[in-house]
Formats: structure tokens, C-alpha cells, sequence
């Protein structure tokens, strides 16, 4: 604990007041003669010895209001005691992948260690990992030589540059530091989108050095490669040069391991271009262009196709035109839909049907309906409150309500697969946006979406091996502008992709994106790693195709690195990162006469404990006063 | 229901077991500031006597005073009211009815001079012990005014002031004298003083005793025992300042003196008063059936409460002698 006001703390010699009051206290100068003591003997001899340690306890809470007193005014404060010469240094080190880049690393991690090498015993430091989040590689410690081993040590990875969240921890941190010097070593290339999104005029905390790493030199040679659409006979790869002359290039196709063939690229400087190649049928693919300055986004990995695409069965119904057009528009989209009527027959289980209106619940397409969710088929339900479809409903243990009023869904669960392409930005304001002038309550779901009176909007019953969808509005003009949506579309295929079980299965994953699994556990592996006992999900660290396997099945997921990382281009106005200083800082850079306190002083400030004592102290007055009033004077 | 009341009520239910008709009650309040403002002992005890009896419709001295014994011849200047008109009805001869007072009654009035008797709790109040020399020259001017033999001692740490009992107007003042004494303080042995006393007493007296009997109840039932065997009547008078009957002054705090012993204890009433009233409840149970078991009367007083009941005992007391 220390002390903001430490002189207050002489106050507490007052204690010596009514300790000597207590010893010189005037002994009872009452004299009450009585006729006789001898009913009085026992009780009073008590009441003496009680009264005894009513005056020691009174004595004791006088001390103590004392004492809080002082304590109080002193102000009193959890930390540690500041070092009046140390310095505190963290390391903030961006590792994501453009680090990767020719001599980068190598360049910047020397240049922090120069940092680690000025600092001496009684000193702390620590290494931050920026990506995918804050983290510490090694916690703020003074053990310097453990810091200067794991600086050693660390790599790169893969990850994409976000600057904002680790200038932020690293400020906090080092604000509360109990030293005199607070240092943030910035270990990074400085990319613009590293910087992208920060708040320049949030300075850090006064009293935090900020350090910046020296210019960077130029890359020269830098393309990346990405992936474009993946179809059964061929993949589109795009290009991109960032570089000031065109890179001529040789691209490597991979499929299932097999190199398919080797073709001769021109990218023009500054540009971007894609391209299209023939590729025989298979599911692993791997496009690698010959390396660069920055070899990491030089290949690409991707799932083929090997399906012709999720059927989806569609009832018959009055109005059908917007969903009809947001499903025929898949096409031109990874994982694209195809539009079936609904057989009276036997449904395919494979087919994800999309049940409007009445009829599908009714004969003839009752029992078939019955038998399709029995064997493990998927359906996406738009509840518009008929009977046939309330019934049905009610056997699956869902009930509807019809609601008295328009209503918007809120309360979008975007961890859920189907909306978490809605997780971010204008996406998910467009779900924001919806408003029906008719909808229905539902019950019985797990919800993906809530109208405000808490009631479910939208919401998902997977039971067995069915997964049922279900809406509490519809996708017509008339109940509202759902179809006239930005997110209509998205919604729509997600949300069949889903049902398919698609939704992942040659996704272009990013490295850091959370990557779901289907239900229950089994076997992950990666090239080049051994495979892990997994379940639920998992976060790719670095690109390649990975493969989970439960028992005969298996699924892989492509996962690459960002695209926008590639872009190695510098923040281009350097000024900022000045202002990112705090004034206070910069007018006293390296106090050494006066110790740098800020730390002590902003706990102090913020603490609440000498409003406790102070309260105390009140507290220990009353007591003492009602005491007081009980023992003879 | 106080405990002075149960007492009362006790002394009248032995007075009807006794046959003894039941003194009429004083009718005239006594005005105890009056009373305390008075400046000397004689007079306090006339104001007491005079207040108790102007509030009786018949006097209770009526009768009891003279007895016939015979005859002698008429002298002129004999009071008419005397003569015996039945029997010059027969003689045809004036005669004259010759009376002879009573059995003279010995009655000694004992009062405590130890130093629990100097207190009093309030200044208009008289201190235990003027109370009780108030109340046992009022019995003995009372006894006095109907012949009987009066007799004084103080109950101390011994017994001091020892007169016989005697009926003449000399003997009265110098009874008078002896209870007006300042002499008080110490430590009192009532039982020890009472069995001086027996020693010194003609037998069958009525002991008329005013004190706080702050005492070992043992020792007073011996001494008690040893009155009893001699033929005597013992009235106890029970005197107590109403604090210490009550003890219920919250703001008595400090260092409370022994006034018989001078030891001191601090402590507030307040928070002891609890204690010691049940100690105090005890003792005067124990009192209470210590002389119920002697067939005496205990009769409690009060300082701030009217003396007269204690008349009224004397007066039950001395009937039932009679």
C-alpha cells in the first residue's frame, strides 16, 4: 500500500491524545454516599470490571477514528512502491506475417533488443504479441535475461496487423508501472493497415515513451496470390503487385498433392489481375507462385468443388419471386444453390427445403415431409401461422403467436454460422435495419434473433440429425422490406448453406478466424503437424488445408492469409504517431531529478479507499460517543 | 403490588387472627415537608400525634386507661360524675367509685444510630434516622399521654443511651433527649445491641425498633429468639429512603460510599439497578418471614411516605398486649 499524502500519516501520533487522556483521566469525582454496598457487591464489581473494558474499548475506537483519520487524509492507495530509477519497457511486437518480409524481422528484432540491452538490474520488461490479439509472450518481469531469450526466440506468424488494441494494453500496463521511466518499444513495420481504425488523438498515458522502430527499406519485389472462385474443371486466382515493376512470375497448381502444371504470369506493377486455370477434378489445391521479398502470401489454398451445388426443394407458394431470385443468384458464389420444386414423392435428404405457406404440410406432401425430417433432412420454415403448419409445428414442440404490432429482430446472435458473415460493419446494420409490419413469436427454438419484447424472431431446432430453420416473418414485399435488403441475399444463401451443412466445406478461411466443426469430437491435422483430438471449433495460426476426421468422414477447410496484409505499404503520415504521445510526456521525457510518479498519483487519485477510512473514522466517532455515554466519567 | 403494601396487608391479617380491633386509619395527610421543616424532635412528634389523632372519630384512648377498684365515702368537692347512684339507691349513702390504672405497659423505643441512617436521598426529605426518632417519640408521647412506662436506647455498634422505662413527664424529656442525640455513624449491630438489651429489659415489653436492618439475618433471628423467650413484643420499623428502595436514579454514576463502613465502589445505578434490586427484594423477604416467624409486626417505611402506619402498628401492637 502506498500513501498519496504520506505527511498526513504524522497525524496518527494524535493517537497519543487520548491514550493520555485515557491514563491521566480524571478518576470519578462523583462521591454518592449510600446506606449500604452490600446489595451492590457481586453486580457492581461486574459493572466495575465492564466498565473497565467499555473504557479500554472506547479508548481503542478513539485511537482508531484517529488513526482512520490520518490514514484518510494520507490517502491511501494499492500499488507498489515506485522505484524512483527503474524503467519499465514492454516490447510491443507485431507478428503478423508482413514481418515475414525480407530482413524485416531480423532488423526490428535487433533494434529492440538494443533496447532490452539498456536496461539493468531493478529494471522490468515484457513482451506483447500483438496478434490476433494482445497477448504476452512474456509478462512484465525483471528478469531481463528471460525477456532477451524469448525475444531471441519468437518468429513471425501469420496473423493480420491490427496496431490499435496492443497500443492500448501496452499504455495501461505501463501507466500502472510503479517506475520512473515507462517505455513502449514498437516493434512493427508500421503498415497502414496496421494503423487503420486508430484514434491518434487518444495520446497514451502520460509518462509512456513511445519508441519507434527506424524507417523500414524498401521491398521491391512483393505480390501476393489469392483465391478466387474454385469450380469443378477450373480456379480463378487473383494477383496483386505491389511492387513499382511488373513481376514475371511462375505459378505452381497443385491438386491432392499432384502438381498439375506450371504457367508463366506477368503482374503489372501497381495492379492487380486475375486469372483462370484449368484444373482436373480433385480436392486439395494449392496455387504457389515462385518467392518474393515476402514469400508468405506466394500460395493459396482451396477445397475443390466436387458437388454440383446445395439442391434446395421449394414449396409451392402464391408469392415467390424475391427468394427465387436471391437463391438463382447464388450461382456466380462459392458454395451456389439450385433451385428444385418440392417432389410429393420422397424429398432427397441431401436437399435443403424451404417450406412457405400451408401446402408442404398438408397431404400430399405431409407424409413426405415427415419422413424427410426423420431421416435427417433440413428445412427452412417461414412461419406464417396457417393451421397445417401451426399442427406440425406443434408436434415439433415449437409454438407461434401471432404479434399485434410491426416489430424489428434485434438481438442478432452473429456467433452463430449463419450470421457470422453479418459479424461485422454495414452487414450486420442491413439486419438491423429490417422491419416487418407482420411477424409471429416463436417458442420451443434456440434463438437466432429476438423482436423486442424478448420474444424469439428467428431461431434454429436441430433435433437428431435435422436442422429446422425457422423465421417468425416472412420474404415478401408485403410483410415488410426484408427482400429489399443488402443483407437478403447473403441471409438467404447462409442460411441455407447452413442447413446444407456447406457452410464450411470450401470456405476460403482466413488464419485467426474461428473455424467451426461439426458435432462431436475428432482428429485435426495440418501439413506438417501431427493431428489433435478436437471439438466445437478451432483458430487456424498459420495457412494450409486442414482435415478433421470422425470416423469414415472427413471435412477440410482452406484457410489462407489475409489479402490485405500483403500490402506492405507504410502509415504515410508519420506525424501522427507524435501525437500518440502525451504532452505531459513529451515536456518531460526522462525525469530524473523528480521521480516519474504518474503511476502512484493516478492510483492514488482514483482510489476509493481514504473515502472508506474517512467513513470509518465516523463510524469509530459514533461508536465511541455511544460508549462513552455508557461508562462513568 | 408494593412491598410495603404486602406487608400491611400481612400486619392486618395477623391483627384479625388476634382478634385485635383494627385502629381506625388516619383521615388528616401529614405534610412530610412540614413535617422535616420542623425544628425539633418534641414538636415533630406533637404535629405527628396531633395529625393522627385529629383524623380519628373516636379517640382510641377512651376506656382503656383505669380500672375500678372500691368504694370510699363521698367528699365534698368529689366529682359527681363519680358516684355510684345504684348503690345509694341500696345504702342510701353517697359512695364514691375509686379507680386504679391499668397494668402499666413498658415500652422501649430503639432506634439504629448507625451511619446507613444519616441518608437521605433528596433535601426536602428527613434522613432515615430523623424519620425514625420522629415516629418513636411520636409512639412515645402517644404511650406517654396513656401512662405507659417509656423507656430509650440506641442500637449502634453496641448499645448506648439505655433508659428504663418510666411514665413521668421528667422521664419523657429526658427520652426526648436521648432520641434527639447526634450520635450516629459506624457500624451498626442491631442483633448484637438487642441481645445487650434483653439482659437489661423487665420481662413482657413492647420493643418498638426503627432501622434499616442492614444486618445478618442469622443474627438478628438469635437475637430476635432471645426477646421472644423473654416475654417480648418486638415492632420492627423497616426505614428506607425511597433510592433505596427504588434505586432508580439514571443519573446516580460515580463512586458509591458505604455510609457504615466508608468502602467505595464505582459503578452507575443504572446499569446495577436490576442487580440490586433483586438483592434488596430478597432481604426484606427474608425480614419479612423472619418476623412473621416471630409473631412480630415488620412494618416498611418510606421516607417520602406518611409515618402514620406506623402509629397505627404501635397503636394494633399495644391493643393486643393489652
Amino acid at each position: 500500500m502506498n500513501w498519496l499524502l504520506p505527511a498526513f500519516l504524522g497525524a496518527g501520533a494524535l493517537i497519543g491524545l487520548p491514550v493520555l487522556m485515557h491514563l491521566l483521566r480524571r478518576k470519578p469525582q462523583i462521591r454518592i454516599p449510600f446506606p449500604s454496598l452490600q446489595f451492590l457487591g457481586p453486580s457492581a464489581l461486574q459493572e466495575t470490571r465492564k466498565h473497565r473494558i467499555l473504557r479500554w474499548i472506547v479508548l481503542i475506537l478513539r485511537c482508531l477514528a484517529v488513526l482512520a483519520l490520518a490514514a484518510g487524509f494520507a490517502r491511501p492507495f494499492i500499488g507498489e512502491k515506485i522505484n524512483p530509477h527503474g524503467r519499465g519497457v514492454i516490447v510491443a511486437i507485431d507478428n503478423s506475417f508482413s514481418m515475414q518480409a525480407a530482413g524485416r524481422w531480423e532488423t526490428l528484432r535487433q533494434w529492440a533488443e538494443t533496447h532490452l540491452d539498456s536496461l539493468v538490474d531493478g529494471d522490468q520488461a515484457g513482451l506483447l504479441l500483438m496478434h490476433p490479439s494482445p497477448r504476452w509472450l512474456v509478462k512484465m518481469t525483471p528478469d531481463l535475461s528471460a525477456v532477451r531469450s524469448a525475444l531471441h526466440d519468437a518468429e513471425p506468424g501469420y496473423e493480420t496487423t491490427r496496431y490499435r488494441a496492443a497500443l492500448l494494453m501496452a499504455g495501461e500496463v505501463l501507466k500502472s508501472l510503479p517506475v520512473a521511466r515507462r517505455e513502449l518499444v514498437w516493434m512493427a513495420d508500421e503498415q497502414r493497415i496496421g494503423w487503420t481504425g486508430t484514434d491518434f488523438s487518444q495520446t497514451l498515458p502520460a509518462g509512456v515513451m513511445l519508441t519507434l522502430p527506424p524507417e523500414q527499406t524498401e521491398i521491391r519485389h512483393q505480390s501476393s496470390l489469392s483465391m478466387g472462385r474454385i469450380q469443378r474443371s477450373s480456379i480463378e486466382l487473383k494477383f496483386r503487385n505491389f511492387s513499382n515493376g511488373n513481376d514475371v512470375r511462375t505459378l505452381t497448381l497443385f491438386v491432392d498433392d499432384q502438381t498439375v502444371g506450371e504457367f508463366p504470369v506477368t503482374i503489372p506493377a501497381g495492379s492487380s489481375d486475375s486469372r483462370t486455370f484449368p484444373i482436373p477434378s480433385g480436392q486439395r489445391i494449392r496455387a504457389s507462385l515462385d518467392p518474393d521479398d515476402l514469400a508468405v502470401d506466394d500460395t493459396v489454398y482451396g477445397i475443390g468443388d466436387t458437388t454440383h451445388g446445395q439442391t434446395v426443394l421449394l414449396a409451392p407458394t402464391d408469392e415467390s419471386g424475391f427468394l427465387t431470385h436471391a437463391i438463382a443468384s447464388t450461382q456466380s458464389l462459392p458454395n451456389p444453390l439450385r433451385i428444385a420444386p418440392l417432389p410429393k414423392g420422397k424429398w432427397p435428404v441431401d436437399a435443403v427445403a424451404v417450406l412457405r405457406g400451408e401446402t408442404a404440410f398438408q397431404a400430399p406432401y405431409l407424409a413426405a415431409l415427415e419422413e424427410f425430417t426423420a431421416n435427417g433432412g433440413n428445412a427452412w420454415i417461414f412461419v406464417d401461422g396457417s393451421a397445417a403448419q401451426r399442427n406440425w409445428l406443434k408436434k415439433q414442440g415449437i409454438t407461434i403467436d401471432p404479434r399485434s404490432e410491426p416489430g424489428q429482430p434485434r438481438n442478432w446472435d452473429v456467433t452463430h454460422s449463419i450470421l457470422t458473415p453479418f459479424a461485422e460493419g454495414q452487414a450486420l446494420q442491413s439486419l438491423l435495419e429490417l422491419h416487418f409490419r407482420k411477424g409471429w413469436a416463436l417458442t420451443g427454438l434456440e434463438p437466432l434473433a429476438q423482436w423486442s419484447d424478448g420474444s424469439i424472431a428467428a431461431g434454429v431446432l436441430e433435433t437428431g440429425n435435422s436442422r429446422l430453420f425457422l423465421t417468425g416473418f416472412d420474404a415478401s414485399r408485403a410483410d415488410g422490406s426484408f427482400p429489399l435488403k443488402a443483407a437478403f441475399v447473403p441471409f438467404v444463401h447462409q442460411a441455407l448453406i447452413w442447413l446444407g451443412g456447406n457452410e464450411q466445406g470450401t470456405g476460403n478461411f482466413r488464419v485467426g478466424q474461428s473455424i467451426q466443426l461439426p458435432a462431436g469430437p475428432g482428429k485435426l491435422s495440418v501439413e506438417g503437424k501431427p493431428a489433435i483430438e478436437i471439438s466445437g471449433s478451432f483458430t487456424p495460426t498459420r495457412p494450409g488445408i486442414y482435415q478433421f476426421s470422425q470416423a469414415a468422414e472427413v471435412k477440410q477447410f482452406a484457410v489462407n492469409v489475409a489479402e490485405d496484409e500483403s500490402d506492405l505499404a507504410p502509415w504515410p503520415e508519420p506525424a501522427d504517431f507524435a501525437r500518440l504521445q502525451s504532452l505531459e510526456s513529451a515536456k518531460n521525457p526522462a525525469p530524473s531529478s523528480a521521480p516519474a510518479t504518474f503511476a502512484g498519483t493516478e492510483s492514488g487519485q482514483r482510489s476509493s479507499l481514504w473515502w472508506w477510512l474517512l467513513a470509518a473514522a465516523v463510524l469509530f466517532f459514533i461508536a465511541e460517543t455511544g460508549l462513552s455515554n455508557r461508562t462513568i466519567p | 403490588m408494593s412491598v410495603e403494601r404486602i406487608q400491611g396487608r400481612a400486619v392486618a391479617n395477623r391483627r384479625e387472627k388476634a382478634g385485635v380491633e383494627k385502629p381506625p386509619l388516619p383521615s388528616s395527610p401529614i405534610d412530610l415537608a412540614l413535617l422535616a421543616s420542623l425544628p425539633s424532635l418534641p414538636l415533630r412528634a406533637k404535629y405527628l400525634v396531633e395529625g393522627y389523632l385529629s383524623g380519628q372519630h373516636r379517640s382510641p384512648l377512651k376506656g382503656h386507661s383505669v380500672e375500678f377498684v372500691e368504694y370510699r365515702s363521698y367528699q365534698p368537692g368529689d366529682d359527681l360524675r363519680h358516684v355510684d347512684w345504684r348503690l345509694y339507691g341500696r345504702a342510701d349513702r353517697l359512695h364514691v367509685k375509686q379507680f386504679e390504672e391499668e397494668t402499666q405497659l413498658r415500652i422501649f423505643l430503639l432506634s439504629d444510630a448507625s451511619g446507613s441512617m444519616s441518608y437521605k436521598s433528596r433535601p426536602n426529605l428527613l434522613t432515615k434516622l430523623d424519620y425514625a426518632r420522629t415516629i418513636l417519640a411520636a409512639v412515645g408521647l402517644l404511650a406517654q399521654r396513656q401512662r405507659d412506662a417509656v423507656g430509650v436506647a440506641r442500637l449502634g455498634h453496641d448499645l448506648t443511651g439505655f433508659l428504663k422505662a418510666r411514665s413521668s413527664l421528667a422521664h419523657w424529656r429526658s427520652i426526648l433527649a436521648t432520641l434527639d442525640s447526634p450520635e450516629v455513624g459506624g457500624v451498626t449491630h442491631v442483633s448484637q445491641s438487642l441481645t445487650t438489651l434483653a439482659e437489661l429489659l423487665p420481662r413482657r415489653s413492647l420493643l418498638v425498633v426503627a432501622s434499616d436492618f442492614y444486618e445478618e439475618i442469622p443474627a438478628l433471628e438469635s437475637a430476635l429468639h432471645r426477646l421472644r423467650y423473654d416475654g417480648h413484643e418486638v415492632l420492627a420499623l423497616h426505614v428506607l429512603d425511597p433510592m433505596e428502595v427504588d434505586f432508580d436514579d439514571d443519573d446516580a454514576a460515580g463512586t458509591f460510599i458505604d455510609l457504615e463502613n466508608g468502602a467505595s465502589l464505582v459503578l452507575s445505578a443504572a446499569e446495577v439497578r436490576r442487580t440490586y434490586l433483586e438483592n434488596l427484594r430478597a432481604h426484606q423477604a427474608l425480614l419479612r418471614d423472619l418476623f412473621a416467624g416471630m409473631n412480630s409486626d415488620l412494618v416498611a417505611l418510606r421516607t417520602d411516605e406518611n409515618p402514620l402506619t406506623a402509629i397505627s402498628a404501635y397503636l394494633a401492637q399495644r391493643e393486643h398486649l393489652l
